[in-house]
């Protein structure tokens, strides 16, 4: 095939710490640029060869050729996968020796020039006589070899191989030699050289070995099998070291050992560490699982298994930092100071977990960061809403593809103390289905009598969470599942009036926001009356999250015009405030405060937007059948008819008296709007008003609905999910029922929306019933 | 653990006197292919050559061996040098052959 003579030009891959020898076959990662583009070079060809050559100084990153020994290896590209890093993970194949002439550093990759060199094929007696002694010696460290290396292996895999040569490679893949050694042997000009190398670094080898028993012998008697295997590795690092043996798998094992070693691991944990830490020295580092076992050690690794912070019991300081965080909130504070005084008096008392209910914006997540501040904990937020799984919350095993620990240990290794503040943020929009009911699993972790050895899937080794001081929050209590709701002290915030959040603004707000673009507050006035217009006018929530973006719109806005060079004090009229935020934003007037029984919010929607719609309902005694007003449409109409027939029909089962039906008509009045009204999507609404007349029950006010309904009770989907959405949110509601088929739609909403509304999900009027009081 | 070269699968049958060895070698390319008999021994080496190849093909995953094959296969007889044929259908290699003592 190739004669002598002929040079020929592949592309060229420099590795690191290991010679491709012939006929071997290595797993390699290849992730340098240049490395990546020969790799692809080499499978753009017709045979994917290349050329490996082993780099002098593994630490230089981009090798020329003084930095390459100057005899590589012709290389197949037995298989190859791309990772996700963008890297390769190829399987190299030794075909021949070549003696590299040249390299060409031109093209995005290197190419090298040269020659094929033959391997040697001497005979002698002197080669066949140290073969066998070779064989002998192979034979020895097998013997020597501790339990891990399947007996019998090597002296079967050597039997397989007639070359002597072959017999010298593969021993020197073995015995992890370095690349000095590895590629004396490689380039060895005589089989007689070869043999000789190898066998004085198999003398060498069984003489490691041999102490090492010795020491393992000893050791047996009076000490137990771990201590021992700790010696015995402690032993043979030394030994290693001494001889600057080590491979950088091999380091890096090692350098994962003693991190684990300094975690003082509890007991179970440095078990499981030791055995996993066994299991990766055995595999190469292409191995799957390799990534995986390395990926589990550091979670081990990095946990703060013993370490914590200490924590600042001192209540004044603690109500000092509160009152610095938060405006008034006076009666919620004293009983965040209560509970801290519960812990102080008695560390081990858990007490109830803190659950601050409120609408958005009113401070809860910021009050769970305040109260960290005030002890001096770590805080981390876990945002509850939409985790439907319970492994999210408590990790998926190992076997599993993808596994990582669920969201609590995540935390904590975040974190890295034991003793964080951990913020269960809106337990309520935790979601339960056939993958598992997560509220179960935070139960036990909240429970003290159980987190104290909580066990993530991942981790596999109890974790105590006893020390993690856990607050949730929540918008509502309806959705909390009755057992966690009990384990929890739950604080309210109910939102705050006008003048206090003036008040929040010109004491918090605004001086956070000149902080953040770093203005002080001598630049800046803001008075009242601008605060008081920008609440009114461009906000509408129960508490201040809105108000404080606007804030720190003004503010940019301001830090740009200081930017641009303007020096004086500015004070910002509420005049400017359109230039500033844009134009004023007038709402619809605020929802009724007390509902009477039979009116229900609507959702409508028609080519100009989403808007609310009320249905009022009247009962009129001694009338008959049903009256509607309000220049419906005929498909309104309808749908009032059907909501009136299923209500009759399901009478009974709805509890609503006989009498009352007979003895009285019914008016539905849909007040004129702006809109025309027309569609079917008010059939739930319609049906609601009427039950809750009949029931003399008002409906919740701060709920609207939207959905086609059949006579048998059935709720259609409908359109403009979206647009209704909006409109709900810009009149304060904050939960919409809405048709099942219609929750794919919610994905066009913004996450802001999403988070403020609490969207109800309902397939027939029963539920639609249960969600509307 | 394999070495050296890549090595096709072979399966080696007879049918009385006549013997086969079939060897899979999809997308090698026949004229490559050499055999070399030595006794009891066949030596069969070749090729496969990547040529469904255009400019721009970027490979996402690899797992079929290319480059040069050898493939030793031994036979419990020495084997007549003249009574071998071989033809290359779909993809395999059939080799036909005979003992030398038998007629
Ligand atoms: N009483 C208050 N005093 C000072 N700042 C406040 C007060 N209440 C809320 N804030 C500020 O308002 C912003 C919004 O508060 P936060 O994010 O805690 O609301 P939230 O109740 O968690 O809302 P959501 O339910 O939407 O998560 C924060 O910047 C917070 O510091
Ligand atoms: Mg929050």
């Amino acid at each position: 095939m190739s004669s002598e003579a002929s040079t020929e030009v592949l592309p060229l891959l420099p590795i690191k710490e290991m010679v491709l020898m012939v006929h071997m076959e290595h797993p390699v990662v290849v992730g340098r640029a240049r490395s990546i583009a020969a790799v692809e070079a080499a499978l753009a060809g017709e045979e994917k060869t290349l050329v490996v050559v082993a780099q002098r100084d593994s630490a230089v990153d981009a090798p020329s050729q003084q930095d390459l020994y100057a005899i590589g290896t012709r290389a197949l590209i037995r298989k190859m996968e791309r990772r996700s890093n963008g890297g390769i993970s190829i399987s190299l194949r030794g075909l021949e020796r070549v003696q590299i002439e040249d390299v060409d550093s031109t093209n995005p990759y290197q190419q090298a020039r040269f020659k094929v060199v033959p391997l040697p094929s001497d005979q002698s007696s002197e080669v066949e006589a140290l073969h066998r002694d070779v064989l002998e010696q192979a034979r020895q460290v097998e013997e020597l070899m501790t339990s891990d290396w399947p007996k019998g292996l090597l002296v079967q895999m050597l039997e397989s191989l007639r070359d002597p040569l072959d017999h010298v490679f593969v021993l020197a893949s073995l015995l992890r030699l370095d690349v000095k050694k590895q590629q004396a042997i490689h380039e060895a000009n005589s089989r007689l050289q070869a043999l000789r190398l190898i066998h004085d670094y198999l003398n060498h080898e069984i003489q490691v070995l041999t102490i090492q028993q010795e020491i393992a012998n000893q050791a047996a008697s009076n000490v137990s099998q771990e201590q021992r295997q700790y010696m015995l590795r402690k032993q043979m690092a030394a030994i290693q070291k001494e001889l600057g043996e080590q491979n950088p798998e091999q380091a890096e094992v090692e350098e994962l050992r003693q991190k684990l070693e300094e975690r003082n691991l509890p007991e179970a944990a440095q078990k499981v560490a030791d055995r996993e830490l066994d299991r990766l020295e055995r595999l190469p580092p292409a191995a799957q699982d390799y990534q995986l076992i390395r990926g589990y050690l550091e979670l081990v690794a990095e946990l703060p298994w013993s370490k914590s912070t200490e924590d600042n019991l001192d209540l004044g300081h603690a109500r000092a930092i509160l009152d610095q965080d938060h405006f008034d909130l006076a009666e919620v504070k004293e009983r965040i100071i209560e509970h801290l005084a519960v812990r102080k008096l008695n560390p081990r008392s858990r007490g109830a977990i803190l659950c601050f209910v409120g609408g958005p914006g009113v401070g809860k997540t910021s009050l769970g960061q305040s109260i960290a501040r005030a002890l001096g904990r770590e805080f981390e937020r876990i945002a509850m809403g939409g985790l439907h799984d319970e492994s999210e919350l408590r990790g998926h095993r190992r076997t599993y593809i993808g596994a990582m620990p669920g969201r609590i240990i995540q935390a904590i290794r975040n974190k890295g103390v034991n003793n964080p503040l951990l913020l269960l943020d809106e337990i309520d929009k935790l979601g339960r289905d056939y993958r598992g009911d997560p509220s179960a699993a935070l139960m036990e972790i909240l429970d003290p009598s159980q987190n104290v050895e909580f066990r993530d899937n991942y981790l596999d080794l109890p974790f105590d969470l006893s020390r993690v001081f856990f607050v949730a929050t929540a918008n509502t209590l309806d959705t909390i599942p009755r057992p966690l709701l009990d384990r929890m002290e739950v604080l309210r915030l109910s939102g705050y009036t006008e003048e206090e959040k003036v008040q929040i603004a010109r004491r918090y707000l605004v001086p956070r926001q000149l902080k953040e673009v770093n203005l002080s507050e001598e630049k800046v006035r803001m008075s009242d009356a601008v605060l008081e217009q920008i609440v009114r006018r461009y906000t509408r929530e129960a508490g201040v999250r809105e108000l404080n973006r606007q804030v720190a719109r003004v503010v940019r806005k301001l830090a740009v015009r200081f930017a641009e060079g303007n020096d004086e004090p500015v004070s910002v009229e509420p005049s400017q405030l359109p230039d500033l935020l844009g134009p004023e934003r007038f709402f619809v007037e605020k929802l009724r405060q007390e509902t009477v029984p039979g009116i229900t919010t609507g959702l409508a929607w028609t080519e100009a937007g989403g808007d609310v719609l009320f249905v009022e309902a009247v009962l009129m005694p001694g009338g008959k059948g049903l009256t509607l007003t309000g220049q419906l449409g005929e498909v309104m109409k309808e749908s009032a008819q059907a909501a009136q027939s299923y209500i009759w029909s399901q009478a009974d089962n709805l509890g609503i008296s006989r009498d009352k039906l007979q003895s009285n008509g019914i008016h539905v009045h849909v007040p004129a709007g702006a809109i025309p009204k027309d569609g079917p999507s008010a059939g739930v609404t319609m049906a609601t008003s009427m039950l809750s007349l009949y029931l003399d029950k008002p409906v919740r006010s701060d709920t609207a609905m939207t959905g086609e309904i059949t006579l048998a009770g059935l709720v259609l989907p409908v359109g403009g999910v979206k647009e209704k959405a909006l409109a709900a949110r810009r009149t304060g509601i904050t939960r919409v029922i809405l048709p099942k088929d219609n929750v794919k739609d919610l994905s066009e909403i913004d996450e802001t929306i999403r988070r403020e509304i609490e969207f109800v999900p309902v397939t027939n009027l029963k539920e639609v019933f249960r969600a509307a009081f | 653990m394999e070495f050296g070269l890549w090595k096709p699968p072979a399966d080696v049958l007879h049918l009385g006197e006549r013997w086969f060895i079939k060897l899979e070698v999809a997308g090698v390319c026949p004229e490559e292919v050499e055999i070399v008999v030595h006794r009891n021994t066949l030596r069969i080496r070749g090729c496969r050559r990547d040529m469904l190849l255009e400019e721009g093909y970027f490979y996402h995953s690899l797992e079929i061996s290319y480059s040069r094959f050898e493939r030793i296969v031994e036979l419990p007889f020495t084997i007549a040098t003249d009574s071998i044929r071989w033809e290359y259908r779909e993809g395999m290699l059939l080799i036909q052959l005979q003992k030398e003592d038998a007629s």
